[in-house]
């Protein structure tokens, strides 16, 4: 536990201060992500003709590829973020408190970019509300892609409610702490705000994130995205229950990964030490090693149960995948970073943050490679003649390329954006570290709540301000939340 | 019960996927303690954010009509 007090002042400090690193930072974002909306542009201009992806009867069958392996990808790492925040607040995960908003945060800039990724891999985007829209009805009734897209908007329309609920709080005590320019834009958040609402939305997030936990993991990355491929008989490296499980373990290594990634940019640029401890690292490389080996496992089940006596098909698609140099790389890469974290954990003095942030780097290069080649296998290797004579083989294009680098700048980008207009760190994580310090209740979840830790002994979520007052007002009052955290533990919601 | 009568959709989407929102404002509404000030205020914003995505989406690819096809 790190000694020094985080104060709200430390919180805000990307509000006010702009480093050359920050400039630096959103320039190069910039104008990457010009660059790529240019390659989009003429994409568009020229047509689907411009990328490798072919229509029957070419290119080796692929109409998805690249495309829709990053759209997969990117919603895997949406999924962290909120989880992890809907666990902080359900289960009294407080670690990981610090970095439950930057989790948020890094749910819906991800969740935009795989929504980018459907207009991209459109032919004509411009059609996609005028059709999806007035067919709803019909299309809902059989159509995978038509629940795709309405659990996507339900996820993205739940987290974008929770952080703005749960901003309110903030804004209202930080109002005299940020920059003059934003208050405009506070005054429109907090509007009718009373100190009396904080309980109230406590117990609605609450609902929220319950609703959260279900949908994301459940229903969206281990249900209707599997679906868009497992439902698929005539593909039989798509085809199979197991890709629900397969894709939701996909989802939770990604999503730890980007959370990891962030937290480590933030705590080096803002001096965040303090906030974001090691111990918080320590933390998610656990989850990262248990979901990795989730991930390893279902990949194990998916190879034995196809190559001993699933039938010709399958036996063909999974040993051209399995002796894919992709294929051997991604799993390559997730061996060796499970080696780290076993290691790390045997041995704690193995574990740093940078290897860490190296293990994140190398499980996100993994996730993306081996769900494009899953896309691209599953459609060169299907289960009917229609593909018998088709010639050639996939391999994106420059552009398709472009389109992975162009939205992970475009992605940064956005967070470069947000980090200037509201704080990455909840008020209650300073709150509750200046608590801590006091002798509050912090310690009864310290170093409990990672895979094969002990059970916390305390936990509930974090109880609102009685008042809206300053902050070293509120933390002078000793029994703000030591008391009233773990009444609301027990309380009807 | 067959497809044809009763396809799946209908029951994953309204039956199953459709839960956790109900779950959520049935709470919202129905639990304690409560306001309609600010339930207002969550459900306001719940489906003006539903509105603002596909209102923006809508936006978004009638300028890319506009300038492309």
């Amino acid at each position: 536990m790190a000694t020094k007090e985080s104060t709200p002042d430390d919180i805000v400090r990307p509000l006010n201060n702009t480093s050359k690193w920050w400039y630096i930072a959103f320039g190069v974002t910039a104008a990457i992500s010009l660059a790529w909306l240019t390659i989009y542009g003429y994409q568009l201009d020229r047509g689907l003709a411009v990328t490798n992806l072919s229509d029957w009867g070419s290119g080796g069958g692929v109409t998805w590829g690249l495309y829709i392996g990053a759209f997969i990808w990117w919603v895997g790492i949406a999924h962290g973020g909120i989880i992890l925040s809907a666990a902080v607040r359900l289960f009294g995960m407080k670690k990981y408190q610090p970095v439950a908003r930057v989790a948020e945060l890094l749910t819906i800039a991800a969740l935009a970019m795989a929504g980018l990724y459907i207009l991209v891999h459109m032919g004509r985007p411009d059609r996609v509300v005028t059709s999806v829209l007035p067919s709803y009805p019909w299309t809902v009734q059989t159509s995978p892609l038509a629940w795709d897209i309405t659990v996507i908007t339900l996820y993205f329309v739940m987290t974008a409610t929770y952080l703005g609920l749960t901003i309110r709080y903030d804004a209202a005590r930080l109002g005299d702490k940020i920059p003059w320019y934003l208050t405009p834009l506070y005054s429109v958040i907090t509007i009718g705000y009373t100190k009396a609402e904080d309980e109230i939305v406590e117990r609605m997030v609450w609902w929220l994130a319950l609703g959260i936990i279900v949908m994301a993991p459940l229903l969206l990355h281990g249900g209707v995205i599997p679906w868009l491929f497992s439902v698929l008989g005539s593909m039989p490296g798509w085809q199979g229950a197991v890709q629900g499980p397969q894709f939701l373990s996909i989802a939770l290594t990604s999503a730890i990964s980007g959370v990891i990634i962030i937290s480590f940019l933030l705590r080096r640029a803002y001096d965040w030490e303090h906030i974001i401890t090691e111990d918080v690292f320590r933390g998610l490389t656990m989850w990262l090693g248990l979901f990795g080996l989730l991930f390893v496992w279902l990949q194990l089940q998916q190879v034995i149960n196809a190559v001993y006596a699933a039938g010709v098909s399958a036996e063909r698609v999974m040993l051209a995948t399995i002796s894919h140099p992709v294929y051997i790389m991604a799993i390559g890469l997730m061996l060796v970073v499970l080696g780290y974290i076993f290691a790390q954990a045997v041995k704690p003095s193995v574990f740093s943050i940078p290897r860490s942030l190296i293990a994140a780097l190398a499980v996100l290069w993994a996730t993306l490679t081996e769900k494009i080649l899953f896309v691209v296998e599953g459609l060169q290797y299907p289960d009917f003649s229609l593909y018998g004579g088709v010639p050639g083989a996939y391999f994106p294009s420059f552009v398709e390329m472009s389109s992975v680098v162009g939205t992970i700048a475009l992605c940064t980008l956005i967070f470069l954006v947000i980090l200037k207009v509201i704080p990455v760190v909840e008020l209650h994580a300073v709150e509750e570290h200046a608590h801590g310090e006091e002798g509050g209740h912090s310690e009864t979840t310290h170093d409990t709540d990672e895979p094969g830790g002990a059970v916390a002994t305390d936990g509930g979520p974090t109880a609102a301000a009685d008042t809206v007052q300053t902050y070293d007002e509120e933390v002078s009052t000793t029994d703000h939340d030591a008391g009233t955290g773990s009444d609301r533990e027990v309380t009807d919601r | 019960m067959t497809w044809e009568s009763i396809p799946p959709g209908v029951w994953v989407i309204f039956g199953v996927v459709g839960l956790p929102v109900y779950a959520a404002f049935l709470g919202w509404f129905l639990g304690k303690p409560r306001n309609i000030k600010t339930t207002a205020l969550g459900s306001v914003l719940f489906l003006g954010l539903v509105t603002a995505l596909w209102g923006g989406l809508f936006a978004t690819t009638m300028v890319i009509r506009l300038i492309f096809f």
